[in-house]
């Protein structure tokens, strides 16, 4: 019986022992060592939702004018500037594109204007981490912008590092149909450039889903609205392309009979 | 005859609207800018446009910008995307990182479109948009130059070989419906309704993933969603959320559609339809066979359930038809409407786009006389029936665009009627000479007025003619017989273009109407005293002209003229003729507005060669019986 406990007492303290060892052996990984895990999820920063709504946002409003954060060149339609994509300012004449590449230019002004609202979630997010009691190192973020038929990707290169787990690029995508208005946006600025003129009825039988407006003013100029029920969101512009004037005008019949 | 003494009348019917003309001036003469001023990157480029607000810094020449260098307009291809700009100005082009090509878009080479095929997706795009996006989604993309239209492309893409992938794995046969080509794996063989062992990737061409011959972990028909072409038909979807065939019926007394399920292989809708005449889930967009439209849609507790349906059949075809006016409308069916006081018909062209008024025709709908009297302030405006809904679409003010029916081909031997806001090409008709001129509906929309009808008639047997000079456009003599002695008549607008107050005066002045009317001295040939008589038409009553036309109050006597030419210009009737004609030339003469107003003495004036001038007594009585009638 004696044996036994001894035996016992034994075992016991070599599992005590190994238990020690093998603490340590973790601890002095984790502190002395420090191991990696890069990760490109920005959940673990709570920073997904902050930059989907800054996108989402962003989107929504820029489509508004264009596209364009300062529209310049513009048509005041309902208190609102409208750039003009197609313009000319004579009669009967087609207008030149002002905006060749409507989803270029989107996706450059919309890469622009979110830039600070992304760094602002990148560091809020931080912050937080930081009041929590993690220790942070934070990177310099560069954001690039990729626009997918469906979604617009927002890579963030901030390497950073948390505790002991380092980030190097955060991926973030926002889903958004602007990439389908866009393409209907080309299709008009084509026609109208082409032939001054848009079959608003028969795009919206051909691409389902949103709702093509044109509205028409005195001078010529044509405000064309494109809204995705699904998403809401709403996308306008101006052009001015082979306008007629009201009634008589001299120069332009003249220019009008010639082309004839 | 020998003291036979003529005295040549002008008399002009005038329409005035009241604010005078804009006349260019060169003292603000137009550069092409090749940018105006302001900040920011979308300033306008290449823009006519005084010198004030151009760019100081660039480029500006007084001259149209088709002549500059700078603004020469051509395409703008972007090689990273592989879209193109029409009609860009060399230097827009290039600051928006383009190249540029000086060639219009339908001539250059890397414009050229062609058929896209990504999967089951398939657009017209471009040779290098089309790997852009089989870049970006990760597909191989197909791409076909032969193929440019759009309804081809996405046939093509529903005839790609079709399958079931599936993938061995520790947890069973996983499996995707996908395309030969993207599934990658070996080919696989089903013997005795039993697929054969493989390799770990294999693909069954033509197997929905759930066919019982798979054994793969989909289970069928799971649930129903909108998929197909645009979402517009209701599918099965299995467990693993993969398509499969098109819904055709499911009840509650049934567990599989077994006419959808086809046995576990892929069928389209035709095939399904020789089993079926009534495929439930092949909604039909546009409508036909009696159908005015349905699209596929969630199931809502508005849309009411089919209790003897699967509940499993969460989708269903939406009718997507409207009722105007207690009329049903098919979807996207479109028409024109006017304001309430525009009797003008809408234009209409035949299925051979021409257009079914001629000035042969006798119906008052379409003849040629029906046209062109919109009242003042008249508009068109289109409507069109889509998804249930409808959407209202204005032409351009001042009927610088109007409304055209017509009709389209929306199946085999099917027309549905449409609308379309178009340019109204009014601008040449008053120079054309003859019928087939006129009516030429490719370049311009003008109606002939034949001498058939009244008031072109008495115009023509009066040698009355149209006569404004406006900066070298010379338009006279339009109903002369000499000129065209076949084919006696007017060429006016098809539809009368609307004023904007800024130029009435101008086009108005175009639509006078003058015709010489001759006197002959009377039978006291050798009176000393010239005089007008009572019944005469230019002179007053008590206005008296010596033998140059001046007028001396001390000249008695009771000896008149005799009209012995065109009397007919001196009664009401032509001028109700002349006043048809002006009024068709725009908001001129004598007529009324949408709100039923009639324009009347300010509408137009009568003026003769010599003074005081004259009136036709009761002239406005009778204009007004006219447009009453127009009402």
């Amino acid at each position: 019986m004696k044996e036994r406990g001894i035996n016992k007492k034994g075992q016991l303290t070599l599992f005590i022992i190994l238990g020690i060892i093998i603490f340590a052996g973790i601890f002095a990984f984790i502190f002395w060592v420090q191991p990696t895990f890069i990760s490109n999820s920005a959940s673990k920063l709570n920073f997904d939702g902050c930059v989907e709504k800054v996108m989402t946002d962003s989107i929504t409003e820029l489509a508004l004018t264009g596209g364009y954060i300062n529209p310049g060149f513009s048509y005041i339609y309902r208190g609102q500037e409208i750039p003009y994509f197609i313009y000319t300012s004579e009669y009967y004449k087609p207008g030149l594109n002002q905006n060749p590449f409507p989803i270029k230019k989107f996706e450059e002004e919309l890469s622009t204007y979110t830039e600070l609202g992304i760094e602002g979630c990148y560091s809020n997010s931080i912050s937080k981490l930081r009041s929590l009691g993690f220790d942070v190192v934070e990177g310099n973020p560069k954001i690039e912008m990729i626009m997918f038929p469906e979604s617009v990707r927002v890579m963030v290169n901030a390497p950073t590092t948390i505790s002991t787990e380092q980030y190097q690029e955060f991926v973030i995508d926002t889903p958004t149909n602007i990439n389908g208005i866009l393409e209907i946006v080309n299709k008009i600025v084509y026609e109208e450039a082409l032939y001054g003129t848009t079959d608003t009825f028969e795009l919206m039988t051909t691409n389902r889903g949103y709702l093509i407006q044109n509205f028409k003013q005195n001078d010529g100029t044509k405000i064309f609205t494109i809204e995705d029920k699904n998403y809401g969101t709403k996308y306008q512009f101006a052009t001015r392309s082979y306008v007629r004037p009201a009634g008589f005008d001299s120069d332009a019949l003249l220019v009008a009979l010639d082309s004839e | 005859m020998a003291n036979a003494f003529k005295i040549y009348s002008l008399i002009l019917l005038l329409g005035i609207l009241l604010i005078p003309a804009i006349i260019a001036s060169d003292s603000n003469p137009t550069y092409c800018c090749e940018k105006l001023k302001g900040t920011g990157d979308n300033v306008g480029s290449c823009i006519s446009a005084p010198i004030s607000q151009c760019n100081d810094s660039l480029r500006k020449v007084q001259s149209s910008c088709e002549n500059t260098n700078y603004c020469q307009v051509g395409t703008c291809f972007d090689s990273s995307s592989g879209l193109c700009g029409a009609n860009t100005a060399k230097s827009t082009c290039l600051a928006s990182g383009g190249e540029f090509i000086a060639q219009k878009i339908e001539q250059a080479p890397q414009c050229q479109l062609g058929c896209c095929v990504l999967l089951e997706n398939a657009k017209i795009t471009t040779l290098t948009q089309c790997k852009s996006l089989g870049t970006f989604s990760g597909i191989n993309a197909q791409y076909d130059p032969s193929i440019t239209s759009s309804s081809e492309c996405i046939a093509k893409s529903q005839t790609k070989d079709m399958g079931a992938c599936v993938t061995q794995t520790d947890t069973g046969r996983q499996c995707i419906l996908t395309s030969r080509g993207e599934c990658g794996g070996s080919e696989g063989s089903i013997v005795s309704g039993l697929y054969q062992e493989g390799d770990i990737k294999t693909f069954y061409s033509g197997y929905l993933c759930s066919a019982g011959a798979l054994a793969t972990t989909c289970a069928k028909q799971a649930k129903t969603e909108c998929a197909g072409q645009d979402d517009e038909d209701v599918y099965w979807f299995d467990s693993c959320g993969n398509k499969e065939n098109i819904y055709t019926g499911l009840d509650n007394s049934e567990t599989i559609d077994k006419i959808s399920d086809n046995n576990g292989l892929i069928a389209n809708i035709d095939d399904l339809k020789k089993k079926t005449s009534d495929v439930k889930g092949n909604c039909d967009y546009l409508g036909s066979d009696g159908s005015f439209g349905t699209v596929c849609a969630q199931k809502t507790k508005e849309d009411g359930t089919d209790d003897e349906e699967s509940t499993k059949v969460t989708n269903f075809c939406r009718n997507t038809s409207c009722t105007y006016d207690g009329e049903p409308k098919r979807n996207t069916e479109s028409w024109c409407e006017t304001d309430p006081n525009n009797k003008n018909p809408i234009l209409k062209i035949n299925s051979e786009n021409k257009f079914v008024n001629d000035s042969s025709s006798k119906d008052p709908n379409t003849s040629a006389e029906s046209f062109g009297l919109e009242p003042v302030g008249a508009e068109y405006i289109r409507k069109q029936c889509l998804d249930g809904e409808i959407i209202t679409d204005s032409c351009m003010s001042y009927r610088k665009e109007v409304c055209i029916e017509g009709t389209k081909l929306v199946s085999d031997d099917e027309y549905q009627p449409i609308a379309g806001c178009v340019a109204n090409r009014w601008e040449s008709c008053l120079i054309q000479t003859n019928k087939d001129d006129c009516n030429d509906y490719v370049n311009r929309d003008c109606v002939w007025l034949s001498s058939e009808s009244d008031e072109i008639e008495i115009l023509a047997d009066t040698n009355s003619r149209l006569l404004i000079t406006e900066e070298g456009i010379e338009i006279s003599k339009q109903t002369e017989k000499e000129r065209d002695g076949k084919q006696k008549g007017v060429c006016v607008p098809r539809s009368s273009p609307g004023f904007d107050g800024t130029s009435s005066d101008e086009l108005c002045h175009m639509a006078s109407v003058s015709c010489e009317v001759t006197y002959e001295r009377g039978f006291y040939a050798g009176a000393k005293n010239w005089y007008c008589d009572k019944v005469g038409f230019f002179c007053g009553d008590e206005a008296h002209y010596n033998k140059d036309g001046e007028v001396d109050e001390t000249l008695t006597g009771d000896e008149g003229f005799k009209i012995i030419k065109n009397k007919e210009c001196t009664e009401q009737k032509w001028a109700v003729a002349a006043n048809k004609i002006c009024v068709r030339q725009g908001d001129c003469g004598s007529y009324n507005n949408i709100e039923g107003e009639h324009y009347k003495e300010n509408g137009y004036s009568i003026k003769a060669s010599i003074e005081p001038g004259f009136e036709i007594v009761g002239l406005q009585k009778e204009l007004n019986k006219w447009i009453d009638e127009k009402e």
